[in-house]
């Protein structure tokens, strides 16, 4: 059985994490352990560090997954 | 199994689109399989910031996201993210980013003016693509993602075939 996508670690593979430089107000990020014995980091990035009222800005919701 | 989903709470006016889901892999787990993405995936989404936002004053965007962490079984995770978009007279982008988004949108699904016609037969469906542009020699492998679960077997292999005008698929069909 099938589902749209999600986040799957369907082999545990080594990750590089991206590093964090980005002003954190434009930033917000969680990392934790799982129960599936890898460290999960999601944030949400915002492309502009200035937005017009009116204008659209494009989020990222940046999701991985590594092995402990 | 579920997607991940982002239930958002914004300001009046603000909307935030619909994920913008990047292609996924088919990962078989058994005599099943799934679709979705391993090690790191970026999810695009599109926010309105509504024009009547006084200019200056941050927007406060909070997003409770929900996903699923998977292995051999699969658990549910959630994450409540609280932002605060800066506003301005006009809209900067950030160069920082730029790449991660550049990526982003890499592998997000491109739109063609191919046309398909889709037809469902003893158990069979198949999907037979046409179209100008189609660089038939170039084309290697191919894989029908359905939208909605049970139009197809998951689990069933694709059948490719690729003549001189076209494409054809054909999928075992699912349990709808």
């Amino acid at each position: 059985m099938t589902r749209r996508p999600s986040l799957i670690l369907g082999r545990l593979i080594v990750l590089v994490l991206v590093a964090s430089s980005f002003a954190q107000s434009t930033q917000a990020e969680t990392q934790k352990r799982s129960a599936v014995t890898a460290n999960v980091t999601a944030r949400i990035v915002v492309e502009a560090q200035s937005v017009a009222p009116g204008d659209t800005v494009t989020l990222l919701l940046d999701q991985s997954i590594r092995e402990n | 199994m579920q997607e991940t989903t982002v239930d958002w709470s914004l300001p009046d006016g603000a909307r935030a689109a619909p994920i913008q889901w990047a292609v996924p892999e088919r990962i078989r787990v058994g005599e099943l399989a799934n679709y979705g993405y391993a090690e790191e995936v970026g999810l695009v989404v599109e926010l309105l910031i509504p024009p009547t936002w006084p200019v200056g004053t941050p927007m406060p965007v909070k997003a409770d996201v929900a996903w699923l962490e998977c292995e051999s079984i699969c658990i549910p995770s959630y994450a409540t993210f609280v932002l605060s978009i800066p506003t301005g007279s006009a809209t900067i982008l950030s160069g920082d980013v730029a790449p991660m988004f550049a990526a982003a949108r890499a592998a997000l699904p491109a739109p063609t003016s191919w046309r398909a016609k889709v037809r469902g037969l003893n158990n069979t469906v198949t999907i037979r693509i046409e179209g100008p542009g189609m660089r038939i020699a170039a084309i290697k492998s191919a894989y029908f993602f359905p939208a909605e679960w049970g139009v197809i077997d998951h689990a069933a292999d694709q059948e490719f075939i690729a003549d001189e005008r076209g494409l054809t698929l054909t999928v075992a069909a699912g349990d709808i």
